[in-house]
Parts: C-alpha cells; structure tokens; sequence
C-alpha cells in the first residue's frame, strides 16, 4: 500500500520537475523575446520622427534662408539613419539626428517669425513628444534586457540556459557625445 | 374577514433623506427586522421612494418603519387594500385651464377636474415603459440641489410617444395621458408637429398649474417589487404605469412628502417649481453605487455594465457559492483549460460532496484524484503567471508599447461607481452578507447576498500619461476588506446599508487614487479599420442628402444616379477616406490578451505579487501531491480489504 503511494508521489514529483523545466525554457524564450520586441517598438517611434524630419526642414526652409548649413545637417543626419544596416550604425545616427535637432531648436529661437508659425510649433511639439517617448522605450529595452541577463545567470534558469546555448545580451547606451559635460557661460 | 385581510400585503417604502446616516448610534432595543439591506441603502441614499419590505404582517411591517423613523430614515405603509383607484382609470384625451380648476376630458366627454391649489403627483414614462429623459437630463437632475433651473431640466425631458400621469395626493383620484392620442389644441401657436415637442408643452402646463408638484419618472421594469419585465408589454404597460402611479401617490400621501428630503427644481420663467422623485432615466435594474448621495457632487458617467449580485438559498459544504467566483477571479481559474475547469473541477466537489453524504471511500478517492489533477494544472497556471509578472518590464504609460505590457499607477474612476457598504469611491467591489442562524440550539453562518460591481472599466495614471483598464475576466488579487457588523444590535454602515442583528457584511474594495499594478494586452480602443469604415458611411450618408455634389458623378446627364454611377460615388467617397492622413490618436485599452492568457490587477507592488503567486503555485502543487497520495492509499486501501470497491 505505501510502495503505491510512495510511486505515485514520485511520479508526480518527476512531473512536475519536467513541467517546471519546460517552463523554465519556455519564459527564457519569452524574455529573449521581449527584448527584439523592445528593440522594434523603439524602432517604430524612431522612424516615426524620420517621416517628421523633411516636413520640418521644409517649414524652416521659409524663414532661415541664411542657416543652410543647420538644415543640412538635419538632412545629412536622416540620410544617414536612413543608409545605417547594424544597430551600432542606427545609434550613432540616431545620435547624429538628436544633435542636430537641438541645434535647429535652439536657432529656431532667433526667428521669431518661425516660432510664430503654427505647422513649426506643431511639428516641434510633435518631434519633442516622440523624443520622450523613444527615451522611454529605450528604458524598457533595457529593462527587457536586463530581466533577461538576470533570468540567465540565475539558479536554476543558469542550468537550462548554459545547455540551450542563451547568451547575454547588451544593453543599450548614450552615445559618448551626449555624456560630455555641458558648458555653460553667463554674458555678464 | 379573516381570508380578506391575509391576501392583503403590506409595502414599506422609504424616501430620500439628506440625513449623514454615518452618525447615527445603534440602540440596545431594537431587533432585527427582515429588512432587505441593500433596498434600504438603494432608496435612502438614491433619491426614489422605494419598497424595502413586504409582508403580510401588518404588525411587523409597522415595527420595521418605526425602527426606521427612529433612525431618521423616511418610511411610509402602503396597503394592497389602498390600491383600488387602479380600477377606475381615466384616460384623459383633453385638457382645460379655469378660474381655479384644471380640467381633464376623456372621448365621452366625461371630466375629471383638480383645483389648482391641489398636491398633485406627476408621473411619467415612455411608450415601452423605460426612459423619458436623455443622460443629460439625469445628470442635471442629479445637481438638483444646486441651481438647476425647471426649463433647464425640461428642455432635456424626452417622452417620445408615451404617457404621462396625473394624480392627487390629497383625494383618491388620477388621469392618465396617452401622448399619441391627446388633443394638443389647447396649445394654439405653439403646437408642433412634433408629438414629443407638444408632449413636454403639455407636462410643462401641467407643472406649472400645481403648486410645487411631485414628479417621478422611475416607472420600469422592477420600480415595485411587483412590476416585472412581462408588465411592460402595450397590451399591459397603461394598466401597471397606472397602478405604480397609485402605489406612489399612496406613499407620498402616507406620509413621505412630508418627511423625505425630495429634491427640489427651481423655477425660471415657464415651467414651475417641482419635486423630483429620483432621477429620470433611472429604471429598473438600478446600480446600488450610483444611487449613492455622492451622486450630485460628481459628472462621471454611469457604469456601463449592472452590478452582479446572487442570493443563493442552499450552501455546499458550507461553502458560500461566491467562493468559486472569488476564485476564478483570483486564482486564475480561467486559465485552466475548459475540460478542467467546467468539467473536473466541478466534478471533484461533488465526488467529495457524495463521498461526505455517504461515507463512500470510493467516491472519496475519485473526489481527490480529480481535484489532484486540477490543482496540479492550476499550480503551472500560477506559476506561470508569476513568471510573466517577473519577466514583461514596466512600461510607461506615456510610451505605452502595443501587446503585452505591464504597468503601475494610481487608479481613478472612469464612470461612477461607490463601495456600497462603506461609500468609497472605488474601482472595484465585492461584497457578501452573512448572516448567523439559529436553529434547534445551533447557530450556523449563511450567505444571505453576494456580488460585485462588475468590470466597469477606469483610468489608470502615472506621472507621464493615462490609460484606460477593462478589468473585464482579469484576476484581481488584493484589494481592502472591511468587515461590518450588527453583531446582537442593528446599526447603519457608513454608506448607508441597514446592519440586522447577527448580520455582518465583508466588503472588498480597490479605492479610487490607490497604487495599482497591472499586467494586460494593451491596444486602440478602436481599430483603424473601424474608424473609416465609420467615416465613409457618414460620408455616403451625406452624399445622398447633397445634390450638387450627386451632380458630379451623373455621368450621362440624365438627371438620375443609376447603379453604376453610384458604384462610382461611392468608390470615390472611399478612396477620398483613404487618402486622408488619420489625425487625432486613438484611446488605449488595458484588457485581457485576445487569445486568452495573463491579465492581472493588483493593488500589492511587484515583489509582492510574485511572491503570493510563488506561494499560491506552491500550496496547490503541495495540495496535488498531498491529495493524489491519499486518492492511492484510500484505493490501495479498498482493494486489500475486500479485493474490489
């Protein structure tokens, strides 16, 4: 009588270590998941501000006659994000767009007349928008990796995650330009 | 004599009072009456007159509408026996204005006259016997105490094709209007094609030639006890407005005119100072949080969904059936596959149901190998759950991603809704009345009511943006319980509800501006498909009524849109739709995955979460193991003792 319990108890534990396992591997390729899926969702925002860029270019065209070389920069940065195969590439020319960007913004302060126009301030509302929102997404990209990171060193994911061949991953990082100390002058 | 007076049925009804019930003090002498709790705190705290208690016993209906004077709660008798006025009713076809009388006819030329100077109620309701206002005017109405002018509120009152009732509260006697059958002469100029424009004239006239009369626009399905959804076919809807007229007329005669705290409507220029008795629009299956008296501070919409509430005659097992609800709720229930959940789950109690009525070892160990193999599934769904509340990361609501996603914030109310029990606002409640029977020198708790709110959808918010929740079929795990007892004295709760002796009342809540977790499929509320399909069909609806721009696609000039030149409108109509960039973003939703799986509301931070799903996972895979083991040994058992069940 108890041999039969005693086998049953067993077999239900081995079932459930089996069940277990699987869950295990099944949640490690969810959040492996989870960070292409962070990745995309930045990319999404990302290309949603490049289809922002020629509108805004072609607002500023009207009043900047005389700030070619700020205009250009915006283009030649779009142009580049637009050429860049490998997320190193898509970094740095996202990086490329953000400054030149702020340049624009902070010329736009000397035309009044632009700051004026509705469609600009509309469209700098909107690029502004996107910029918090892709800032945040990056954050859940790297949240995503990191959950991952920590799920594979892990005991006992390490186990199923060492024979399954999961490796880390990268999080993402600022360009080294935007962690440069900023220089301030007062006019006296 | 004596048959007579036991067919008669006594009604307590009770009125609004502006009264804090929260103040009142329970006293030692008053005992438990049979009132229905929640009818007490609908009427008292609503603004309708409503029957909270009916019996036969014309002594004990007596005691329980003192027991609520006593209280400061308005109450009134009304006797089946006063009801006999329903016998004679008059359909009145025209009205007259005197010296000092009022003057309804009927097609014989019969008449029913009212003095000017006489309390009068005024009933109303549309031809399928529900509404008779649009939301609008029941959210003005429910500002009544504020400055809400009569013509303000009539100028939303919409009969569309209904009737109206006129009766006095000072002598037995009452006319009905049919609003599609009356003679609207009397209006002169101002008469209008329109039957619901000359009918609101009508109710306007009729307001305004009464001193301060009483209007109640709460006739539907359910408005007395008696009063059912069959009552509402044409055949019987005048018969059952009449009666309801009378039965209200009764009470406000009785004495709730005098004693209720019903709302007043100013006058400005036409119309006239009037009495509201609730808030039209309101019939029927009423909502018990919507009622509340916070009602007149607030704009928030109704909810869109009914409460629920079961009051279940027999317990199993001692259990109250709610439990399995709570456990659906939160325990991920409906996770589990179909065949376990509405079959071996179900199953498994009632083996061990029949095995604890017979004795039977067999039915016993049948009863613990099913429940084994549930809790065994349910342990994995529970794990899982915790798993996907480790692994989705916390998004912001501002960047919120479409898909799976988790976020935290503080939830505030989307549409109206207040605890019923203690008067929060709140996001959610659950609620269930027990009370302890003594019978043969042994006292036992029954499940007299239990129920929720339903998932009525609110906002959640962080420090970057909002979003909605549809808590429709997530679990949801926390929430604060609070306990309310009449214990051996009655008393009142906070939000009203009338606490009988040995009752108690256990209440569930998720308060409005609480820190919420949730985990869900976040998509647009509406589909991009659907908005152009919405707007071609407005599009093409306004082509049709424009016939210079139908001029256009007239290709032969024949002065005729034929088939084929409508099929060519009305491609253009849709590829205009198309070309148009969306403007505007559409609203998110938090719901549950479409495919089914993890949807989550907490009102416990992360961590917490995890760990009490950790702990869950492993107290039923504990319980599979521990009832599986004793399934083997109670059969191993059977066959070693007689070689066969």
């Amino acid at each position: 009588m108890t041999g039969a319990v005693v086998i049953v108890v067993l077999g239900l534990l081995i079932l459930g270590c089996i069940f277990y396992g699987v869950s295990i591997y099944n949640g490690l390729v969810t959040v492996k998941n989870n960070i292409d899926k962070s990745w995309s969702n930045v990319e999404v925002l990302l290309k949603q501000r490049h289809d922002e860029l020629p509108k805004l270019v072609k607002v500023c065209e009207r009043y900047m006659k005389h700030e070619r070389e700020t205009l250009e920069r915006v283009i030649r940065a779009r142009n580049f994000s637009e050429s860049a195969s490998t997320p190193e590439e898509r970094g740095k020319a996202d990086g490329m767009v953000a400054e030149a960007l702020k340049s624009l913004f902070a010329v736009a302060e000397r035309y009044p007349e632009l700051k004026a126009d509705e469609q600009f301030s509309h469209l700098q509302e909107r690029i502004s928008r996107l910029e918090n929102e892709i800032a945040d997404r990056r954050e859940l990209y790297n949240e995503s990796v990191n959950i991952y990171n920590i799920r594979i060193e892990r005991i006992p994911d390490v186990f199923i995650a060492r024979a399954m061949g999961f490796e880390k991953r990268p999080l993402w990082h600022a360009p080294a330009s935007d962690l440069k100390d900023v220089e301030i002058t007062f006019s006296s | 004599m004596e048959k007579v007076e036991k067919k008669e049925v006594f009604s307590l009804v009770v009125g609004p009072c502006e009264r804090e019930l929260s103040s009142l003090s329970p006293r030692a002498e008053e005992g438990g009456t049979g009132i229905d709790l929640f009818a007490v705190k609908q009427a008292v705290n609503g603004g309708s007159l409503k029957v909270v208690f009916q019996s036969r016993e014309k002594e004990r209906v007596r005691d329980a509408r003192k027991l609520l004077e006593e209280k400061g709660i308005p109450a009134a008798v009304v006797s089946t026996g006063e009801m006999k006025e329903v016998r004679f009713l008059f359909p009145a076809f025209s009205w007259k204005e005197g010296g000092k009388e009022i003057l309804f006819s009927d097609r014989t030329g019969k008449n029913v006259s009212f003095r000017k100077d006489e309390k009068v109620l005024v009933t109303l309701t549309s031809k399928d016997g529900m509404f008779v206002s649009r939301k609008k005017a029941a959210r003005l109405l429910s500002a009544a105490g504020e400055e809400v002018s009569a013509g303000e509120v009539l100028s939303h009152v919409f009969i569309e094709g209904g009737f109206i009732g006129v009766f006095s509260l000072d002598e037995p006697k009452g006319i009905v209007v049919d609003t599609n059958r009356f003679d609207y002469s009397f209006l002169g100029e101002q008469r209008s094609l329109s039957r619901n424009v000359n009918a609101r004239a009508l109710f306007r006239k009729i307001i305004a030639s009464f001193p301060a009369p009483v209007v109640d626009a709460n006739f539907g399905p359910g408005a007395l006890p008696s009063i059912g959804d069959g009552d509402l076919k044409p055949e019987k809807i005048l018969r059952t407005f009449a009666y309801y007229s009378v039965f209200i007329s009764r009470a406000l005669r009785n004495g709730l005119l005098e004693k209720s705290d019903l709302p007043r409507v100013k006058t400005e220029g036409e119309g006239g100072e009037f009495y509201w008795v609730g808030k039209p629009g309101r019939a029927g299956k009423q909502r018990v949080a919507g009622e509340s008296g916070e009602a007149s501070s607030t704009s928030l919409s109704p909810p869109p969904v009914p409460p629920r509430s079961f009051r279940p005659r027999r317990i199993f097992l001692g259990l109250r059936p709610g439990i399995f609800d709570d456990f659906k709720r939160g325990w991920g229930l409906e996770g589990l596959p179909f065949i376990l959940r509405v079959v071996l789950g179900p199953l498994s109690l009632v083996f061990i149901f029949l095995a604890y009525a017979s004795r039977s070892p067999v039915l016993l160990a049948a009863g613990l190998a099913s429940f084994s193999v549930v809790s065994f599934a349910l342990s994995f769904i529970l794990l899982k759950q915790k798993r996907e509340v480790e692994n989705v990361p916390t998004a912001k609501l501002r960047s919120l991603p479409m898909g799976l996603v988790e976020v935290t914030g503080r939830c505030r109310r989307k549409h109206f809704l207040v605890s019923p029990v203690s008067s929060i606002p709140c996001v959610y409640y659950s609620y269930v009345i027990l009370e302890r029977v003594y019978r043969t020198g042994k006292s036992r708790v029954v499940v007299r009511e239990w129920g929720d709110s339903g998932p009525v959808p609110f906002i959640l918010e962080d420090e970057t943006g909002r979003v909605t929740v549809d808590p429709k079929n997530a679990s949801i795990i926390g929430g604060r319980t609070q306990t309310f007892s009449g214990r051996e004295k009655p008393s009142i709760s906070p939000g009203g509800v009338f606490l009988g002796e040995n009752v108690t009342v256990k209440e569930n809540i998720i308060p409005e501006g609480e820190q919420l977790y949730v985990l869900g499929y976040a998509s647009p509320a509406r589909s991009l498909a659907e908005d152009r399909e919405k707007k071609i069909r407005e599009r093409i609806k306004n082509l049709k009524k424009n016939a210079d721009k139908l001029k256009e696609f007239d290709e032969d000039g024949d002065g005729q849109i034929d088939s084929f030149e409508w099929e060519k409108a009305r491609r253009a109509v849709e590829m205009e739709v198309l070309l148009e960039k969306d403007s505007g973003e559409s609203e998110i939703v938090i719901t549950r995955p479409p495919e089914g799986g993890v949807f989550i509301i907490s009102d416990r931070s992360e961590r917490g979460l995890v760990r009490k799903l950790a702990f869950r996972s492993a107290l039923t895979f504990g319980l599979s193991i521990a009832s599986a083991a004793l399934a083997v040994f109670l059969i191993t058992g059977i066959f070693a003792r007689g070689g066969g069940p």
